[in-house]
């Protein structure tokens, strides 16, 4: 009798609580698909030189990761966004959520030039999803970084308890027929079967 | 009234129906997605990389698709295909199989290719890892239906949070916290994006 006044308010207030995790991963699941452009705004910029040792590395990301550091900055390096343009000199980007920095190393010497540009709050939106698993390799964050990936955890489990009692209601009041069985099997089946199919054959 | 639409149970039903042909693709997305949450706890077998290079027997003359295959099948690759043009004019052509990744690089001056190979130990974590990153309409047919479930899950989350709403709305007398939940549960996203935002 507990669980019968218990599972509707643990379905209805978790869901509650989970709506704005649950649309911004749709939402930036369909971004990571489609990469549509309106989310590349282009918001106030600044620039400015800075004066940094230009440490002698080899490997290109890891050169990167350490002129980011010296910066004072955080971020990852996309590798695709790393060029060198027709007089030799190297362009390469850090991206945080809410900000781009694009880095132009000098040809020698030590003065590096950094063009900042802000992104807006779809873009922002769009890069917490995959901020849920941490900054690993992206340099010293704030602290906040942290807490959205212990957030994210709670509201992740919190979506698989409602997913579990959505399941739950099915059984004990939809799925009443035999062919909602079929249907259910069929549906399963689908990402099973693709997902072996692409396992095994690529 | 005759044939009168019940704005109600089209929600419900909604909700119901979307859950249903989605609740595996949704429960692999969540689950995973908490797993990587927690990478750290998982051993994350080394990527093990190997290069050569070798010389160009025929240039790049025409779609570079057809040069993709021609190169999968000199150099017997397999698995998922992909080819882009990097910033300094070179081809580069990508072969995904599960546990291995070739990049081949034609260089602009098309006199060589450069092939470097990464393979890494199929484990449950990197099994849980490349299904939830899994996207892209092209590579054959089962890459585009699971880019289309990939696509209609992203549907579903938006519709299960606004049919939720509308369902709880209905029942707001009953749940009377709700207002307090879905408060919290908006401004969570928003507070760490404008947080983001606004930091130095």
């Amino acid at each position: 009798m507990k669980w019968n006044r218990l599972l509707p308010k643990l379905h209805v207030y978790g869901g509650l609580l989970c709506t704005g995790f649950l649309i911004m991963l749709g939402f930036s699941g369909y971004v990571h698909q489609h990469h549509p452009k309106f989310i590349q705004h282009e918001g106030r910029k600044a620039s400015w030189e800075q004066r940094i040792q230009s440490p002698d590395i080899e490997d290109r990301l890891v050169f990167k990761q350490a002129i980011r550091d010296s910066l004072g900055l955080f971020g990852h390096t996309p590798w695709w966004k790393d060029y060198k343009d027709s007089t030799g000199i190297s362009h390469f980007m850090i991206s945080r959520p809410g900000k781009e920095y694009w880095v132009t190393e000098p040809l020698s010497g030590d003065l590096f030039l950094v063009d900042e540009h802000r992104t807006g709050i779809l873009n922002v939106l769009n890069q917490l999803h995959p901020l849920g698993a941490g900054m690993q390799g992206h340099g010293k964050g704030p602290g906040f970084i942290i807490l959205w990936k212990w957030v994210s955890l709670a509201l992740g489990i919190i979506a698989i308890m409602v997913l579990c009692i959505t399941v739950y209601y099915w059984y004990t009041w939809s799925v009443k027929k035999k062919h909602w069985w079929y249907y259910i099997l069929g549906a399963a089946l689908i990402p099973i079967t693709l997902y072996i199919m692409i396992w095994l054959v690529g | 009234m005759a044939g009168r639409v019940d704005f109600h149970t089209i929600v419900r039903k909604t909700h119901l129906v979307s859950s249903m042909v989605l609740l595996l693709f949704l429960l692999m997305y969540v689950f995973s997605g908490v797993i990587l949450i927690n990478r750290v706890q998982f051993h994350v077998p080394e990527q093990v990389g190997e290069q050569k290079m070798i010389a160009v027997t025929e240039p790049m003359d025409g779609a570079p698709e057809v040069y993709a295959k021609k190169i999968a099948r000199e150099l017997d690759l397999k698995g998922r295909m992909a080819y882009r043009k990097d910033g300094n004019e070179n081809w580069i052509f990508n072969y995904n199989f599960p546990g291995t990744r070739v990049t081949v690089t034609l260089r602009q001056e098309q006199d060589s290719l450069q092939i470097i190979a990464v393979h890494q130990e199929r484990t449950f974590f990197t099994t849980v890892q490349q299904m939830h990153v899994l996207r892209g309409f092209r590579g054959g047919w089962p890459y585009t239906v699971w880019a289309i479930f990939y696509d209609a899950s992203c549907l579903a989350f938006v519709l299960f949070a606004v049919t939720g709403i509308l369902l709880w709305f209905r029942t707001r007398q009953k749940y009377p916290y709700g207002w307090i939940f879905l408060v919290i549960g908006i401004s969570i996203p928003l507070l760490f994006s404008y947080l983001f935002l606004f930091w130095r």
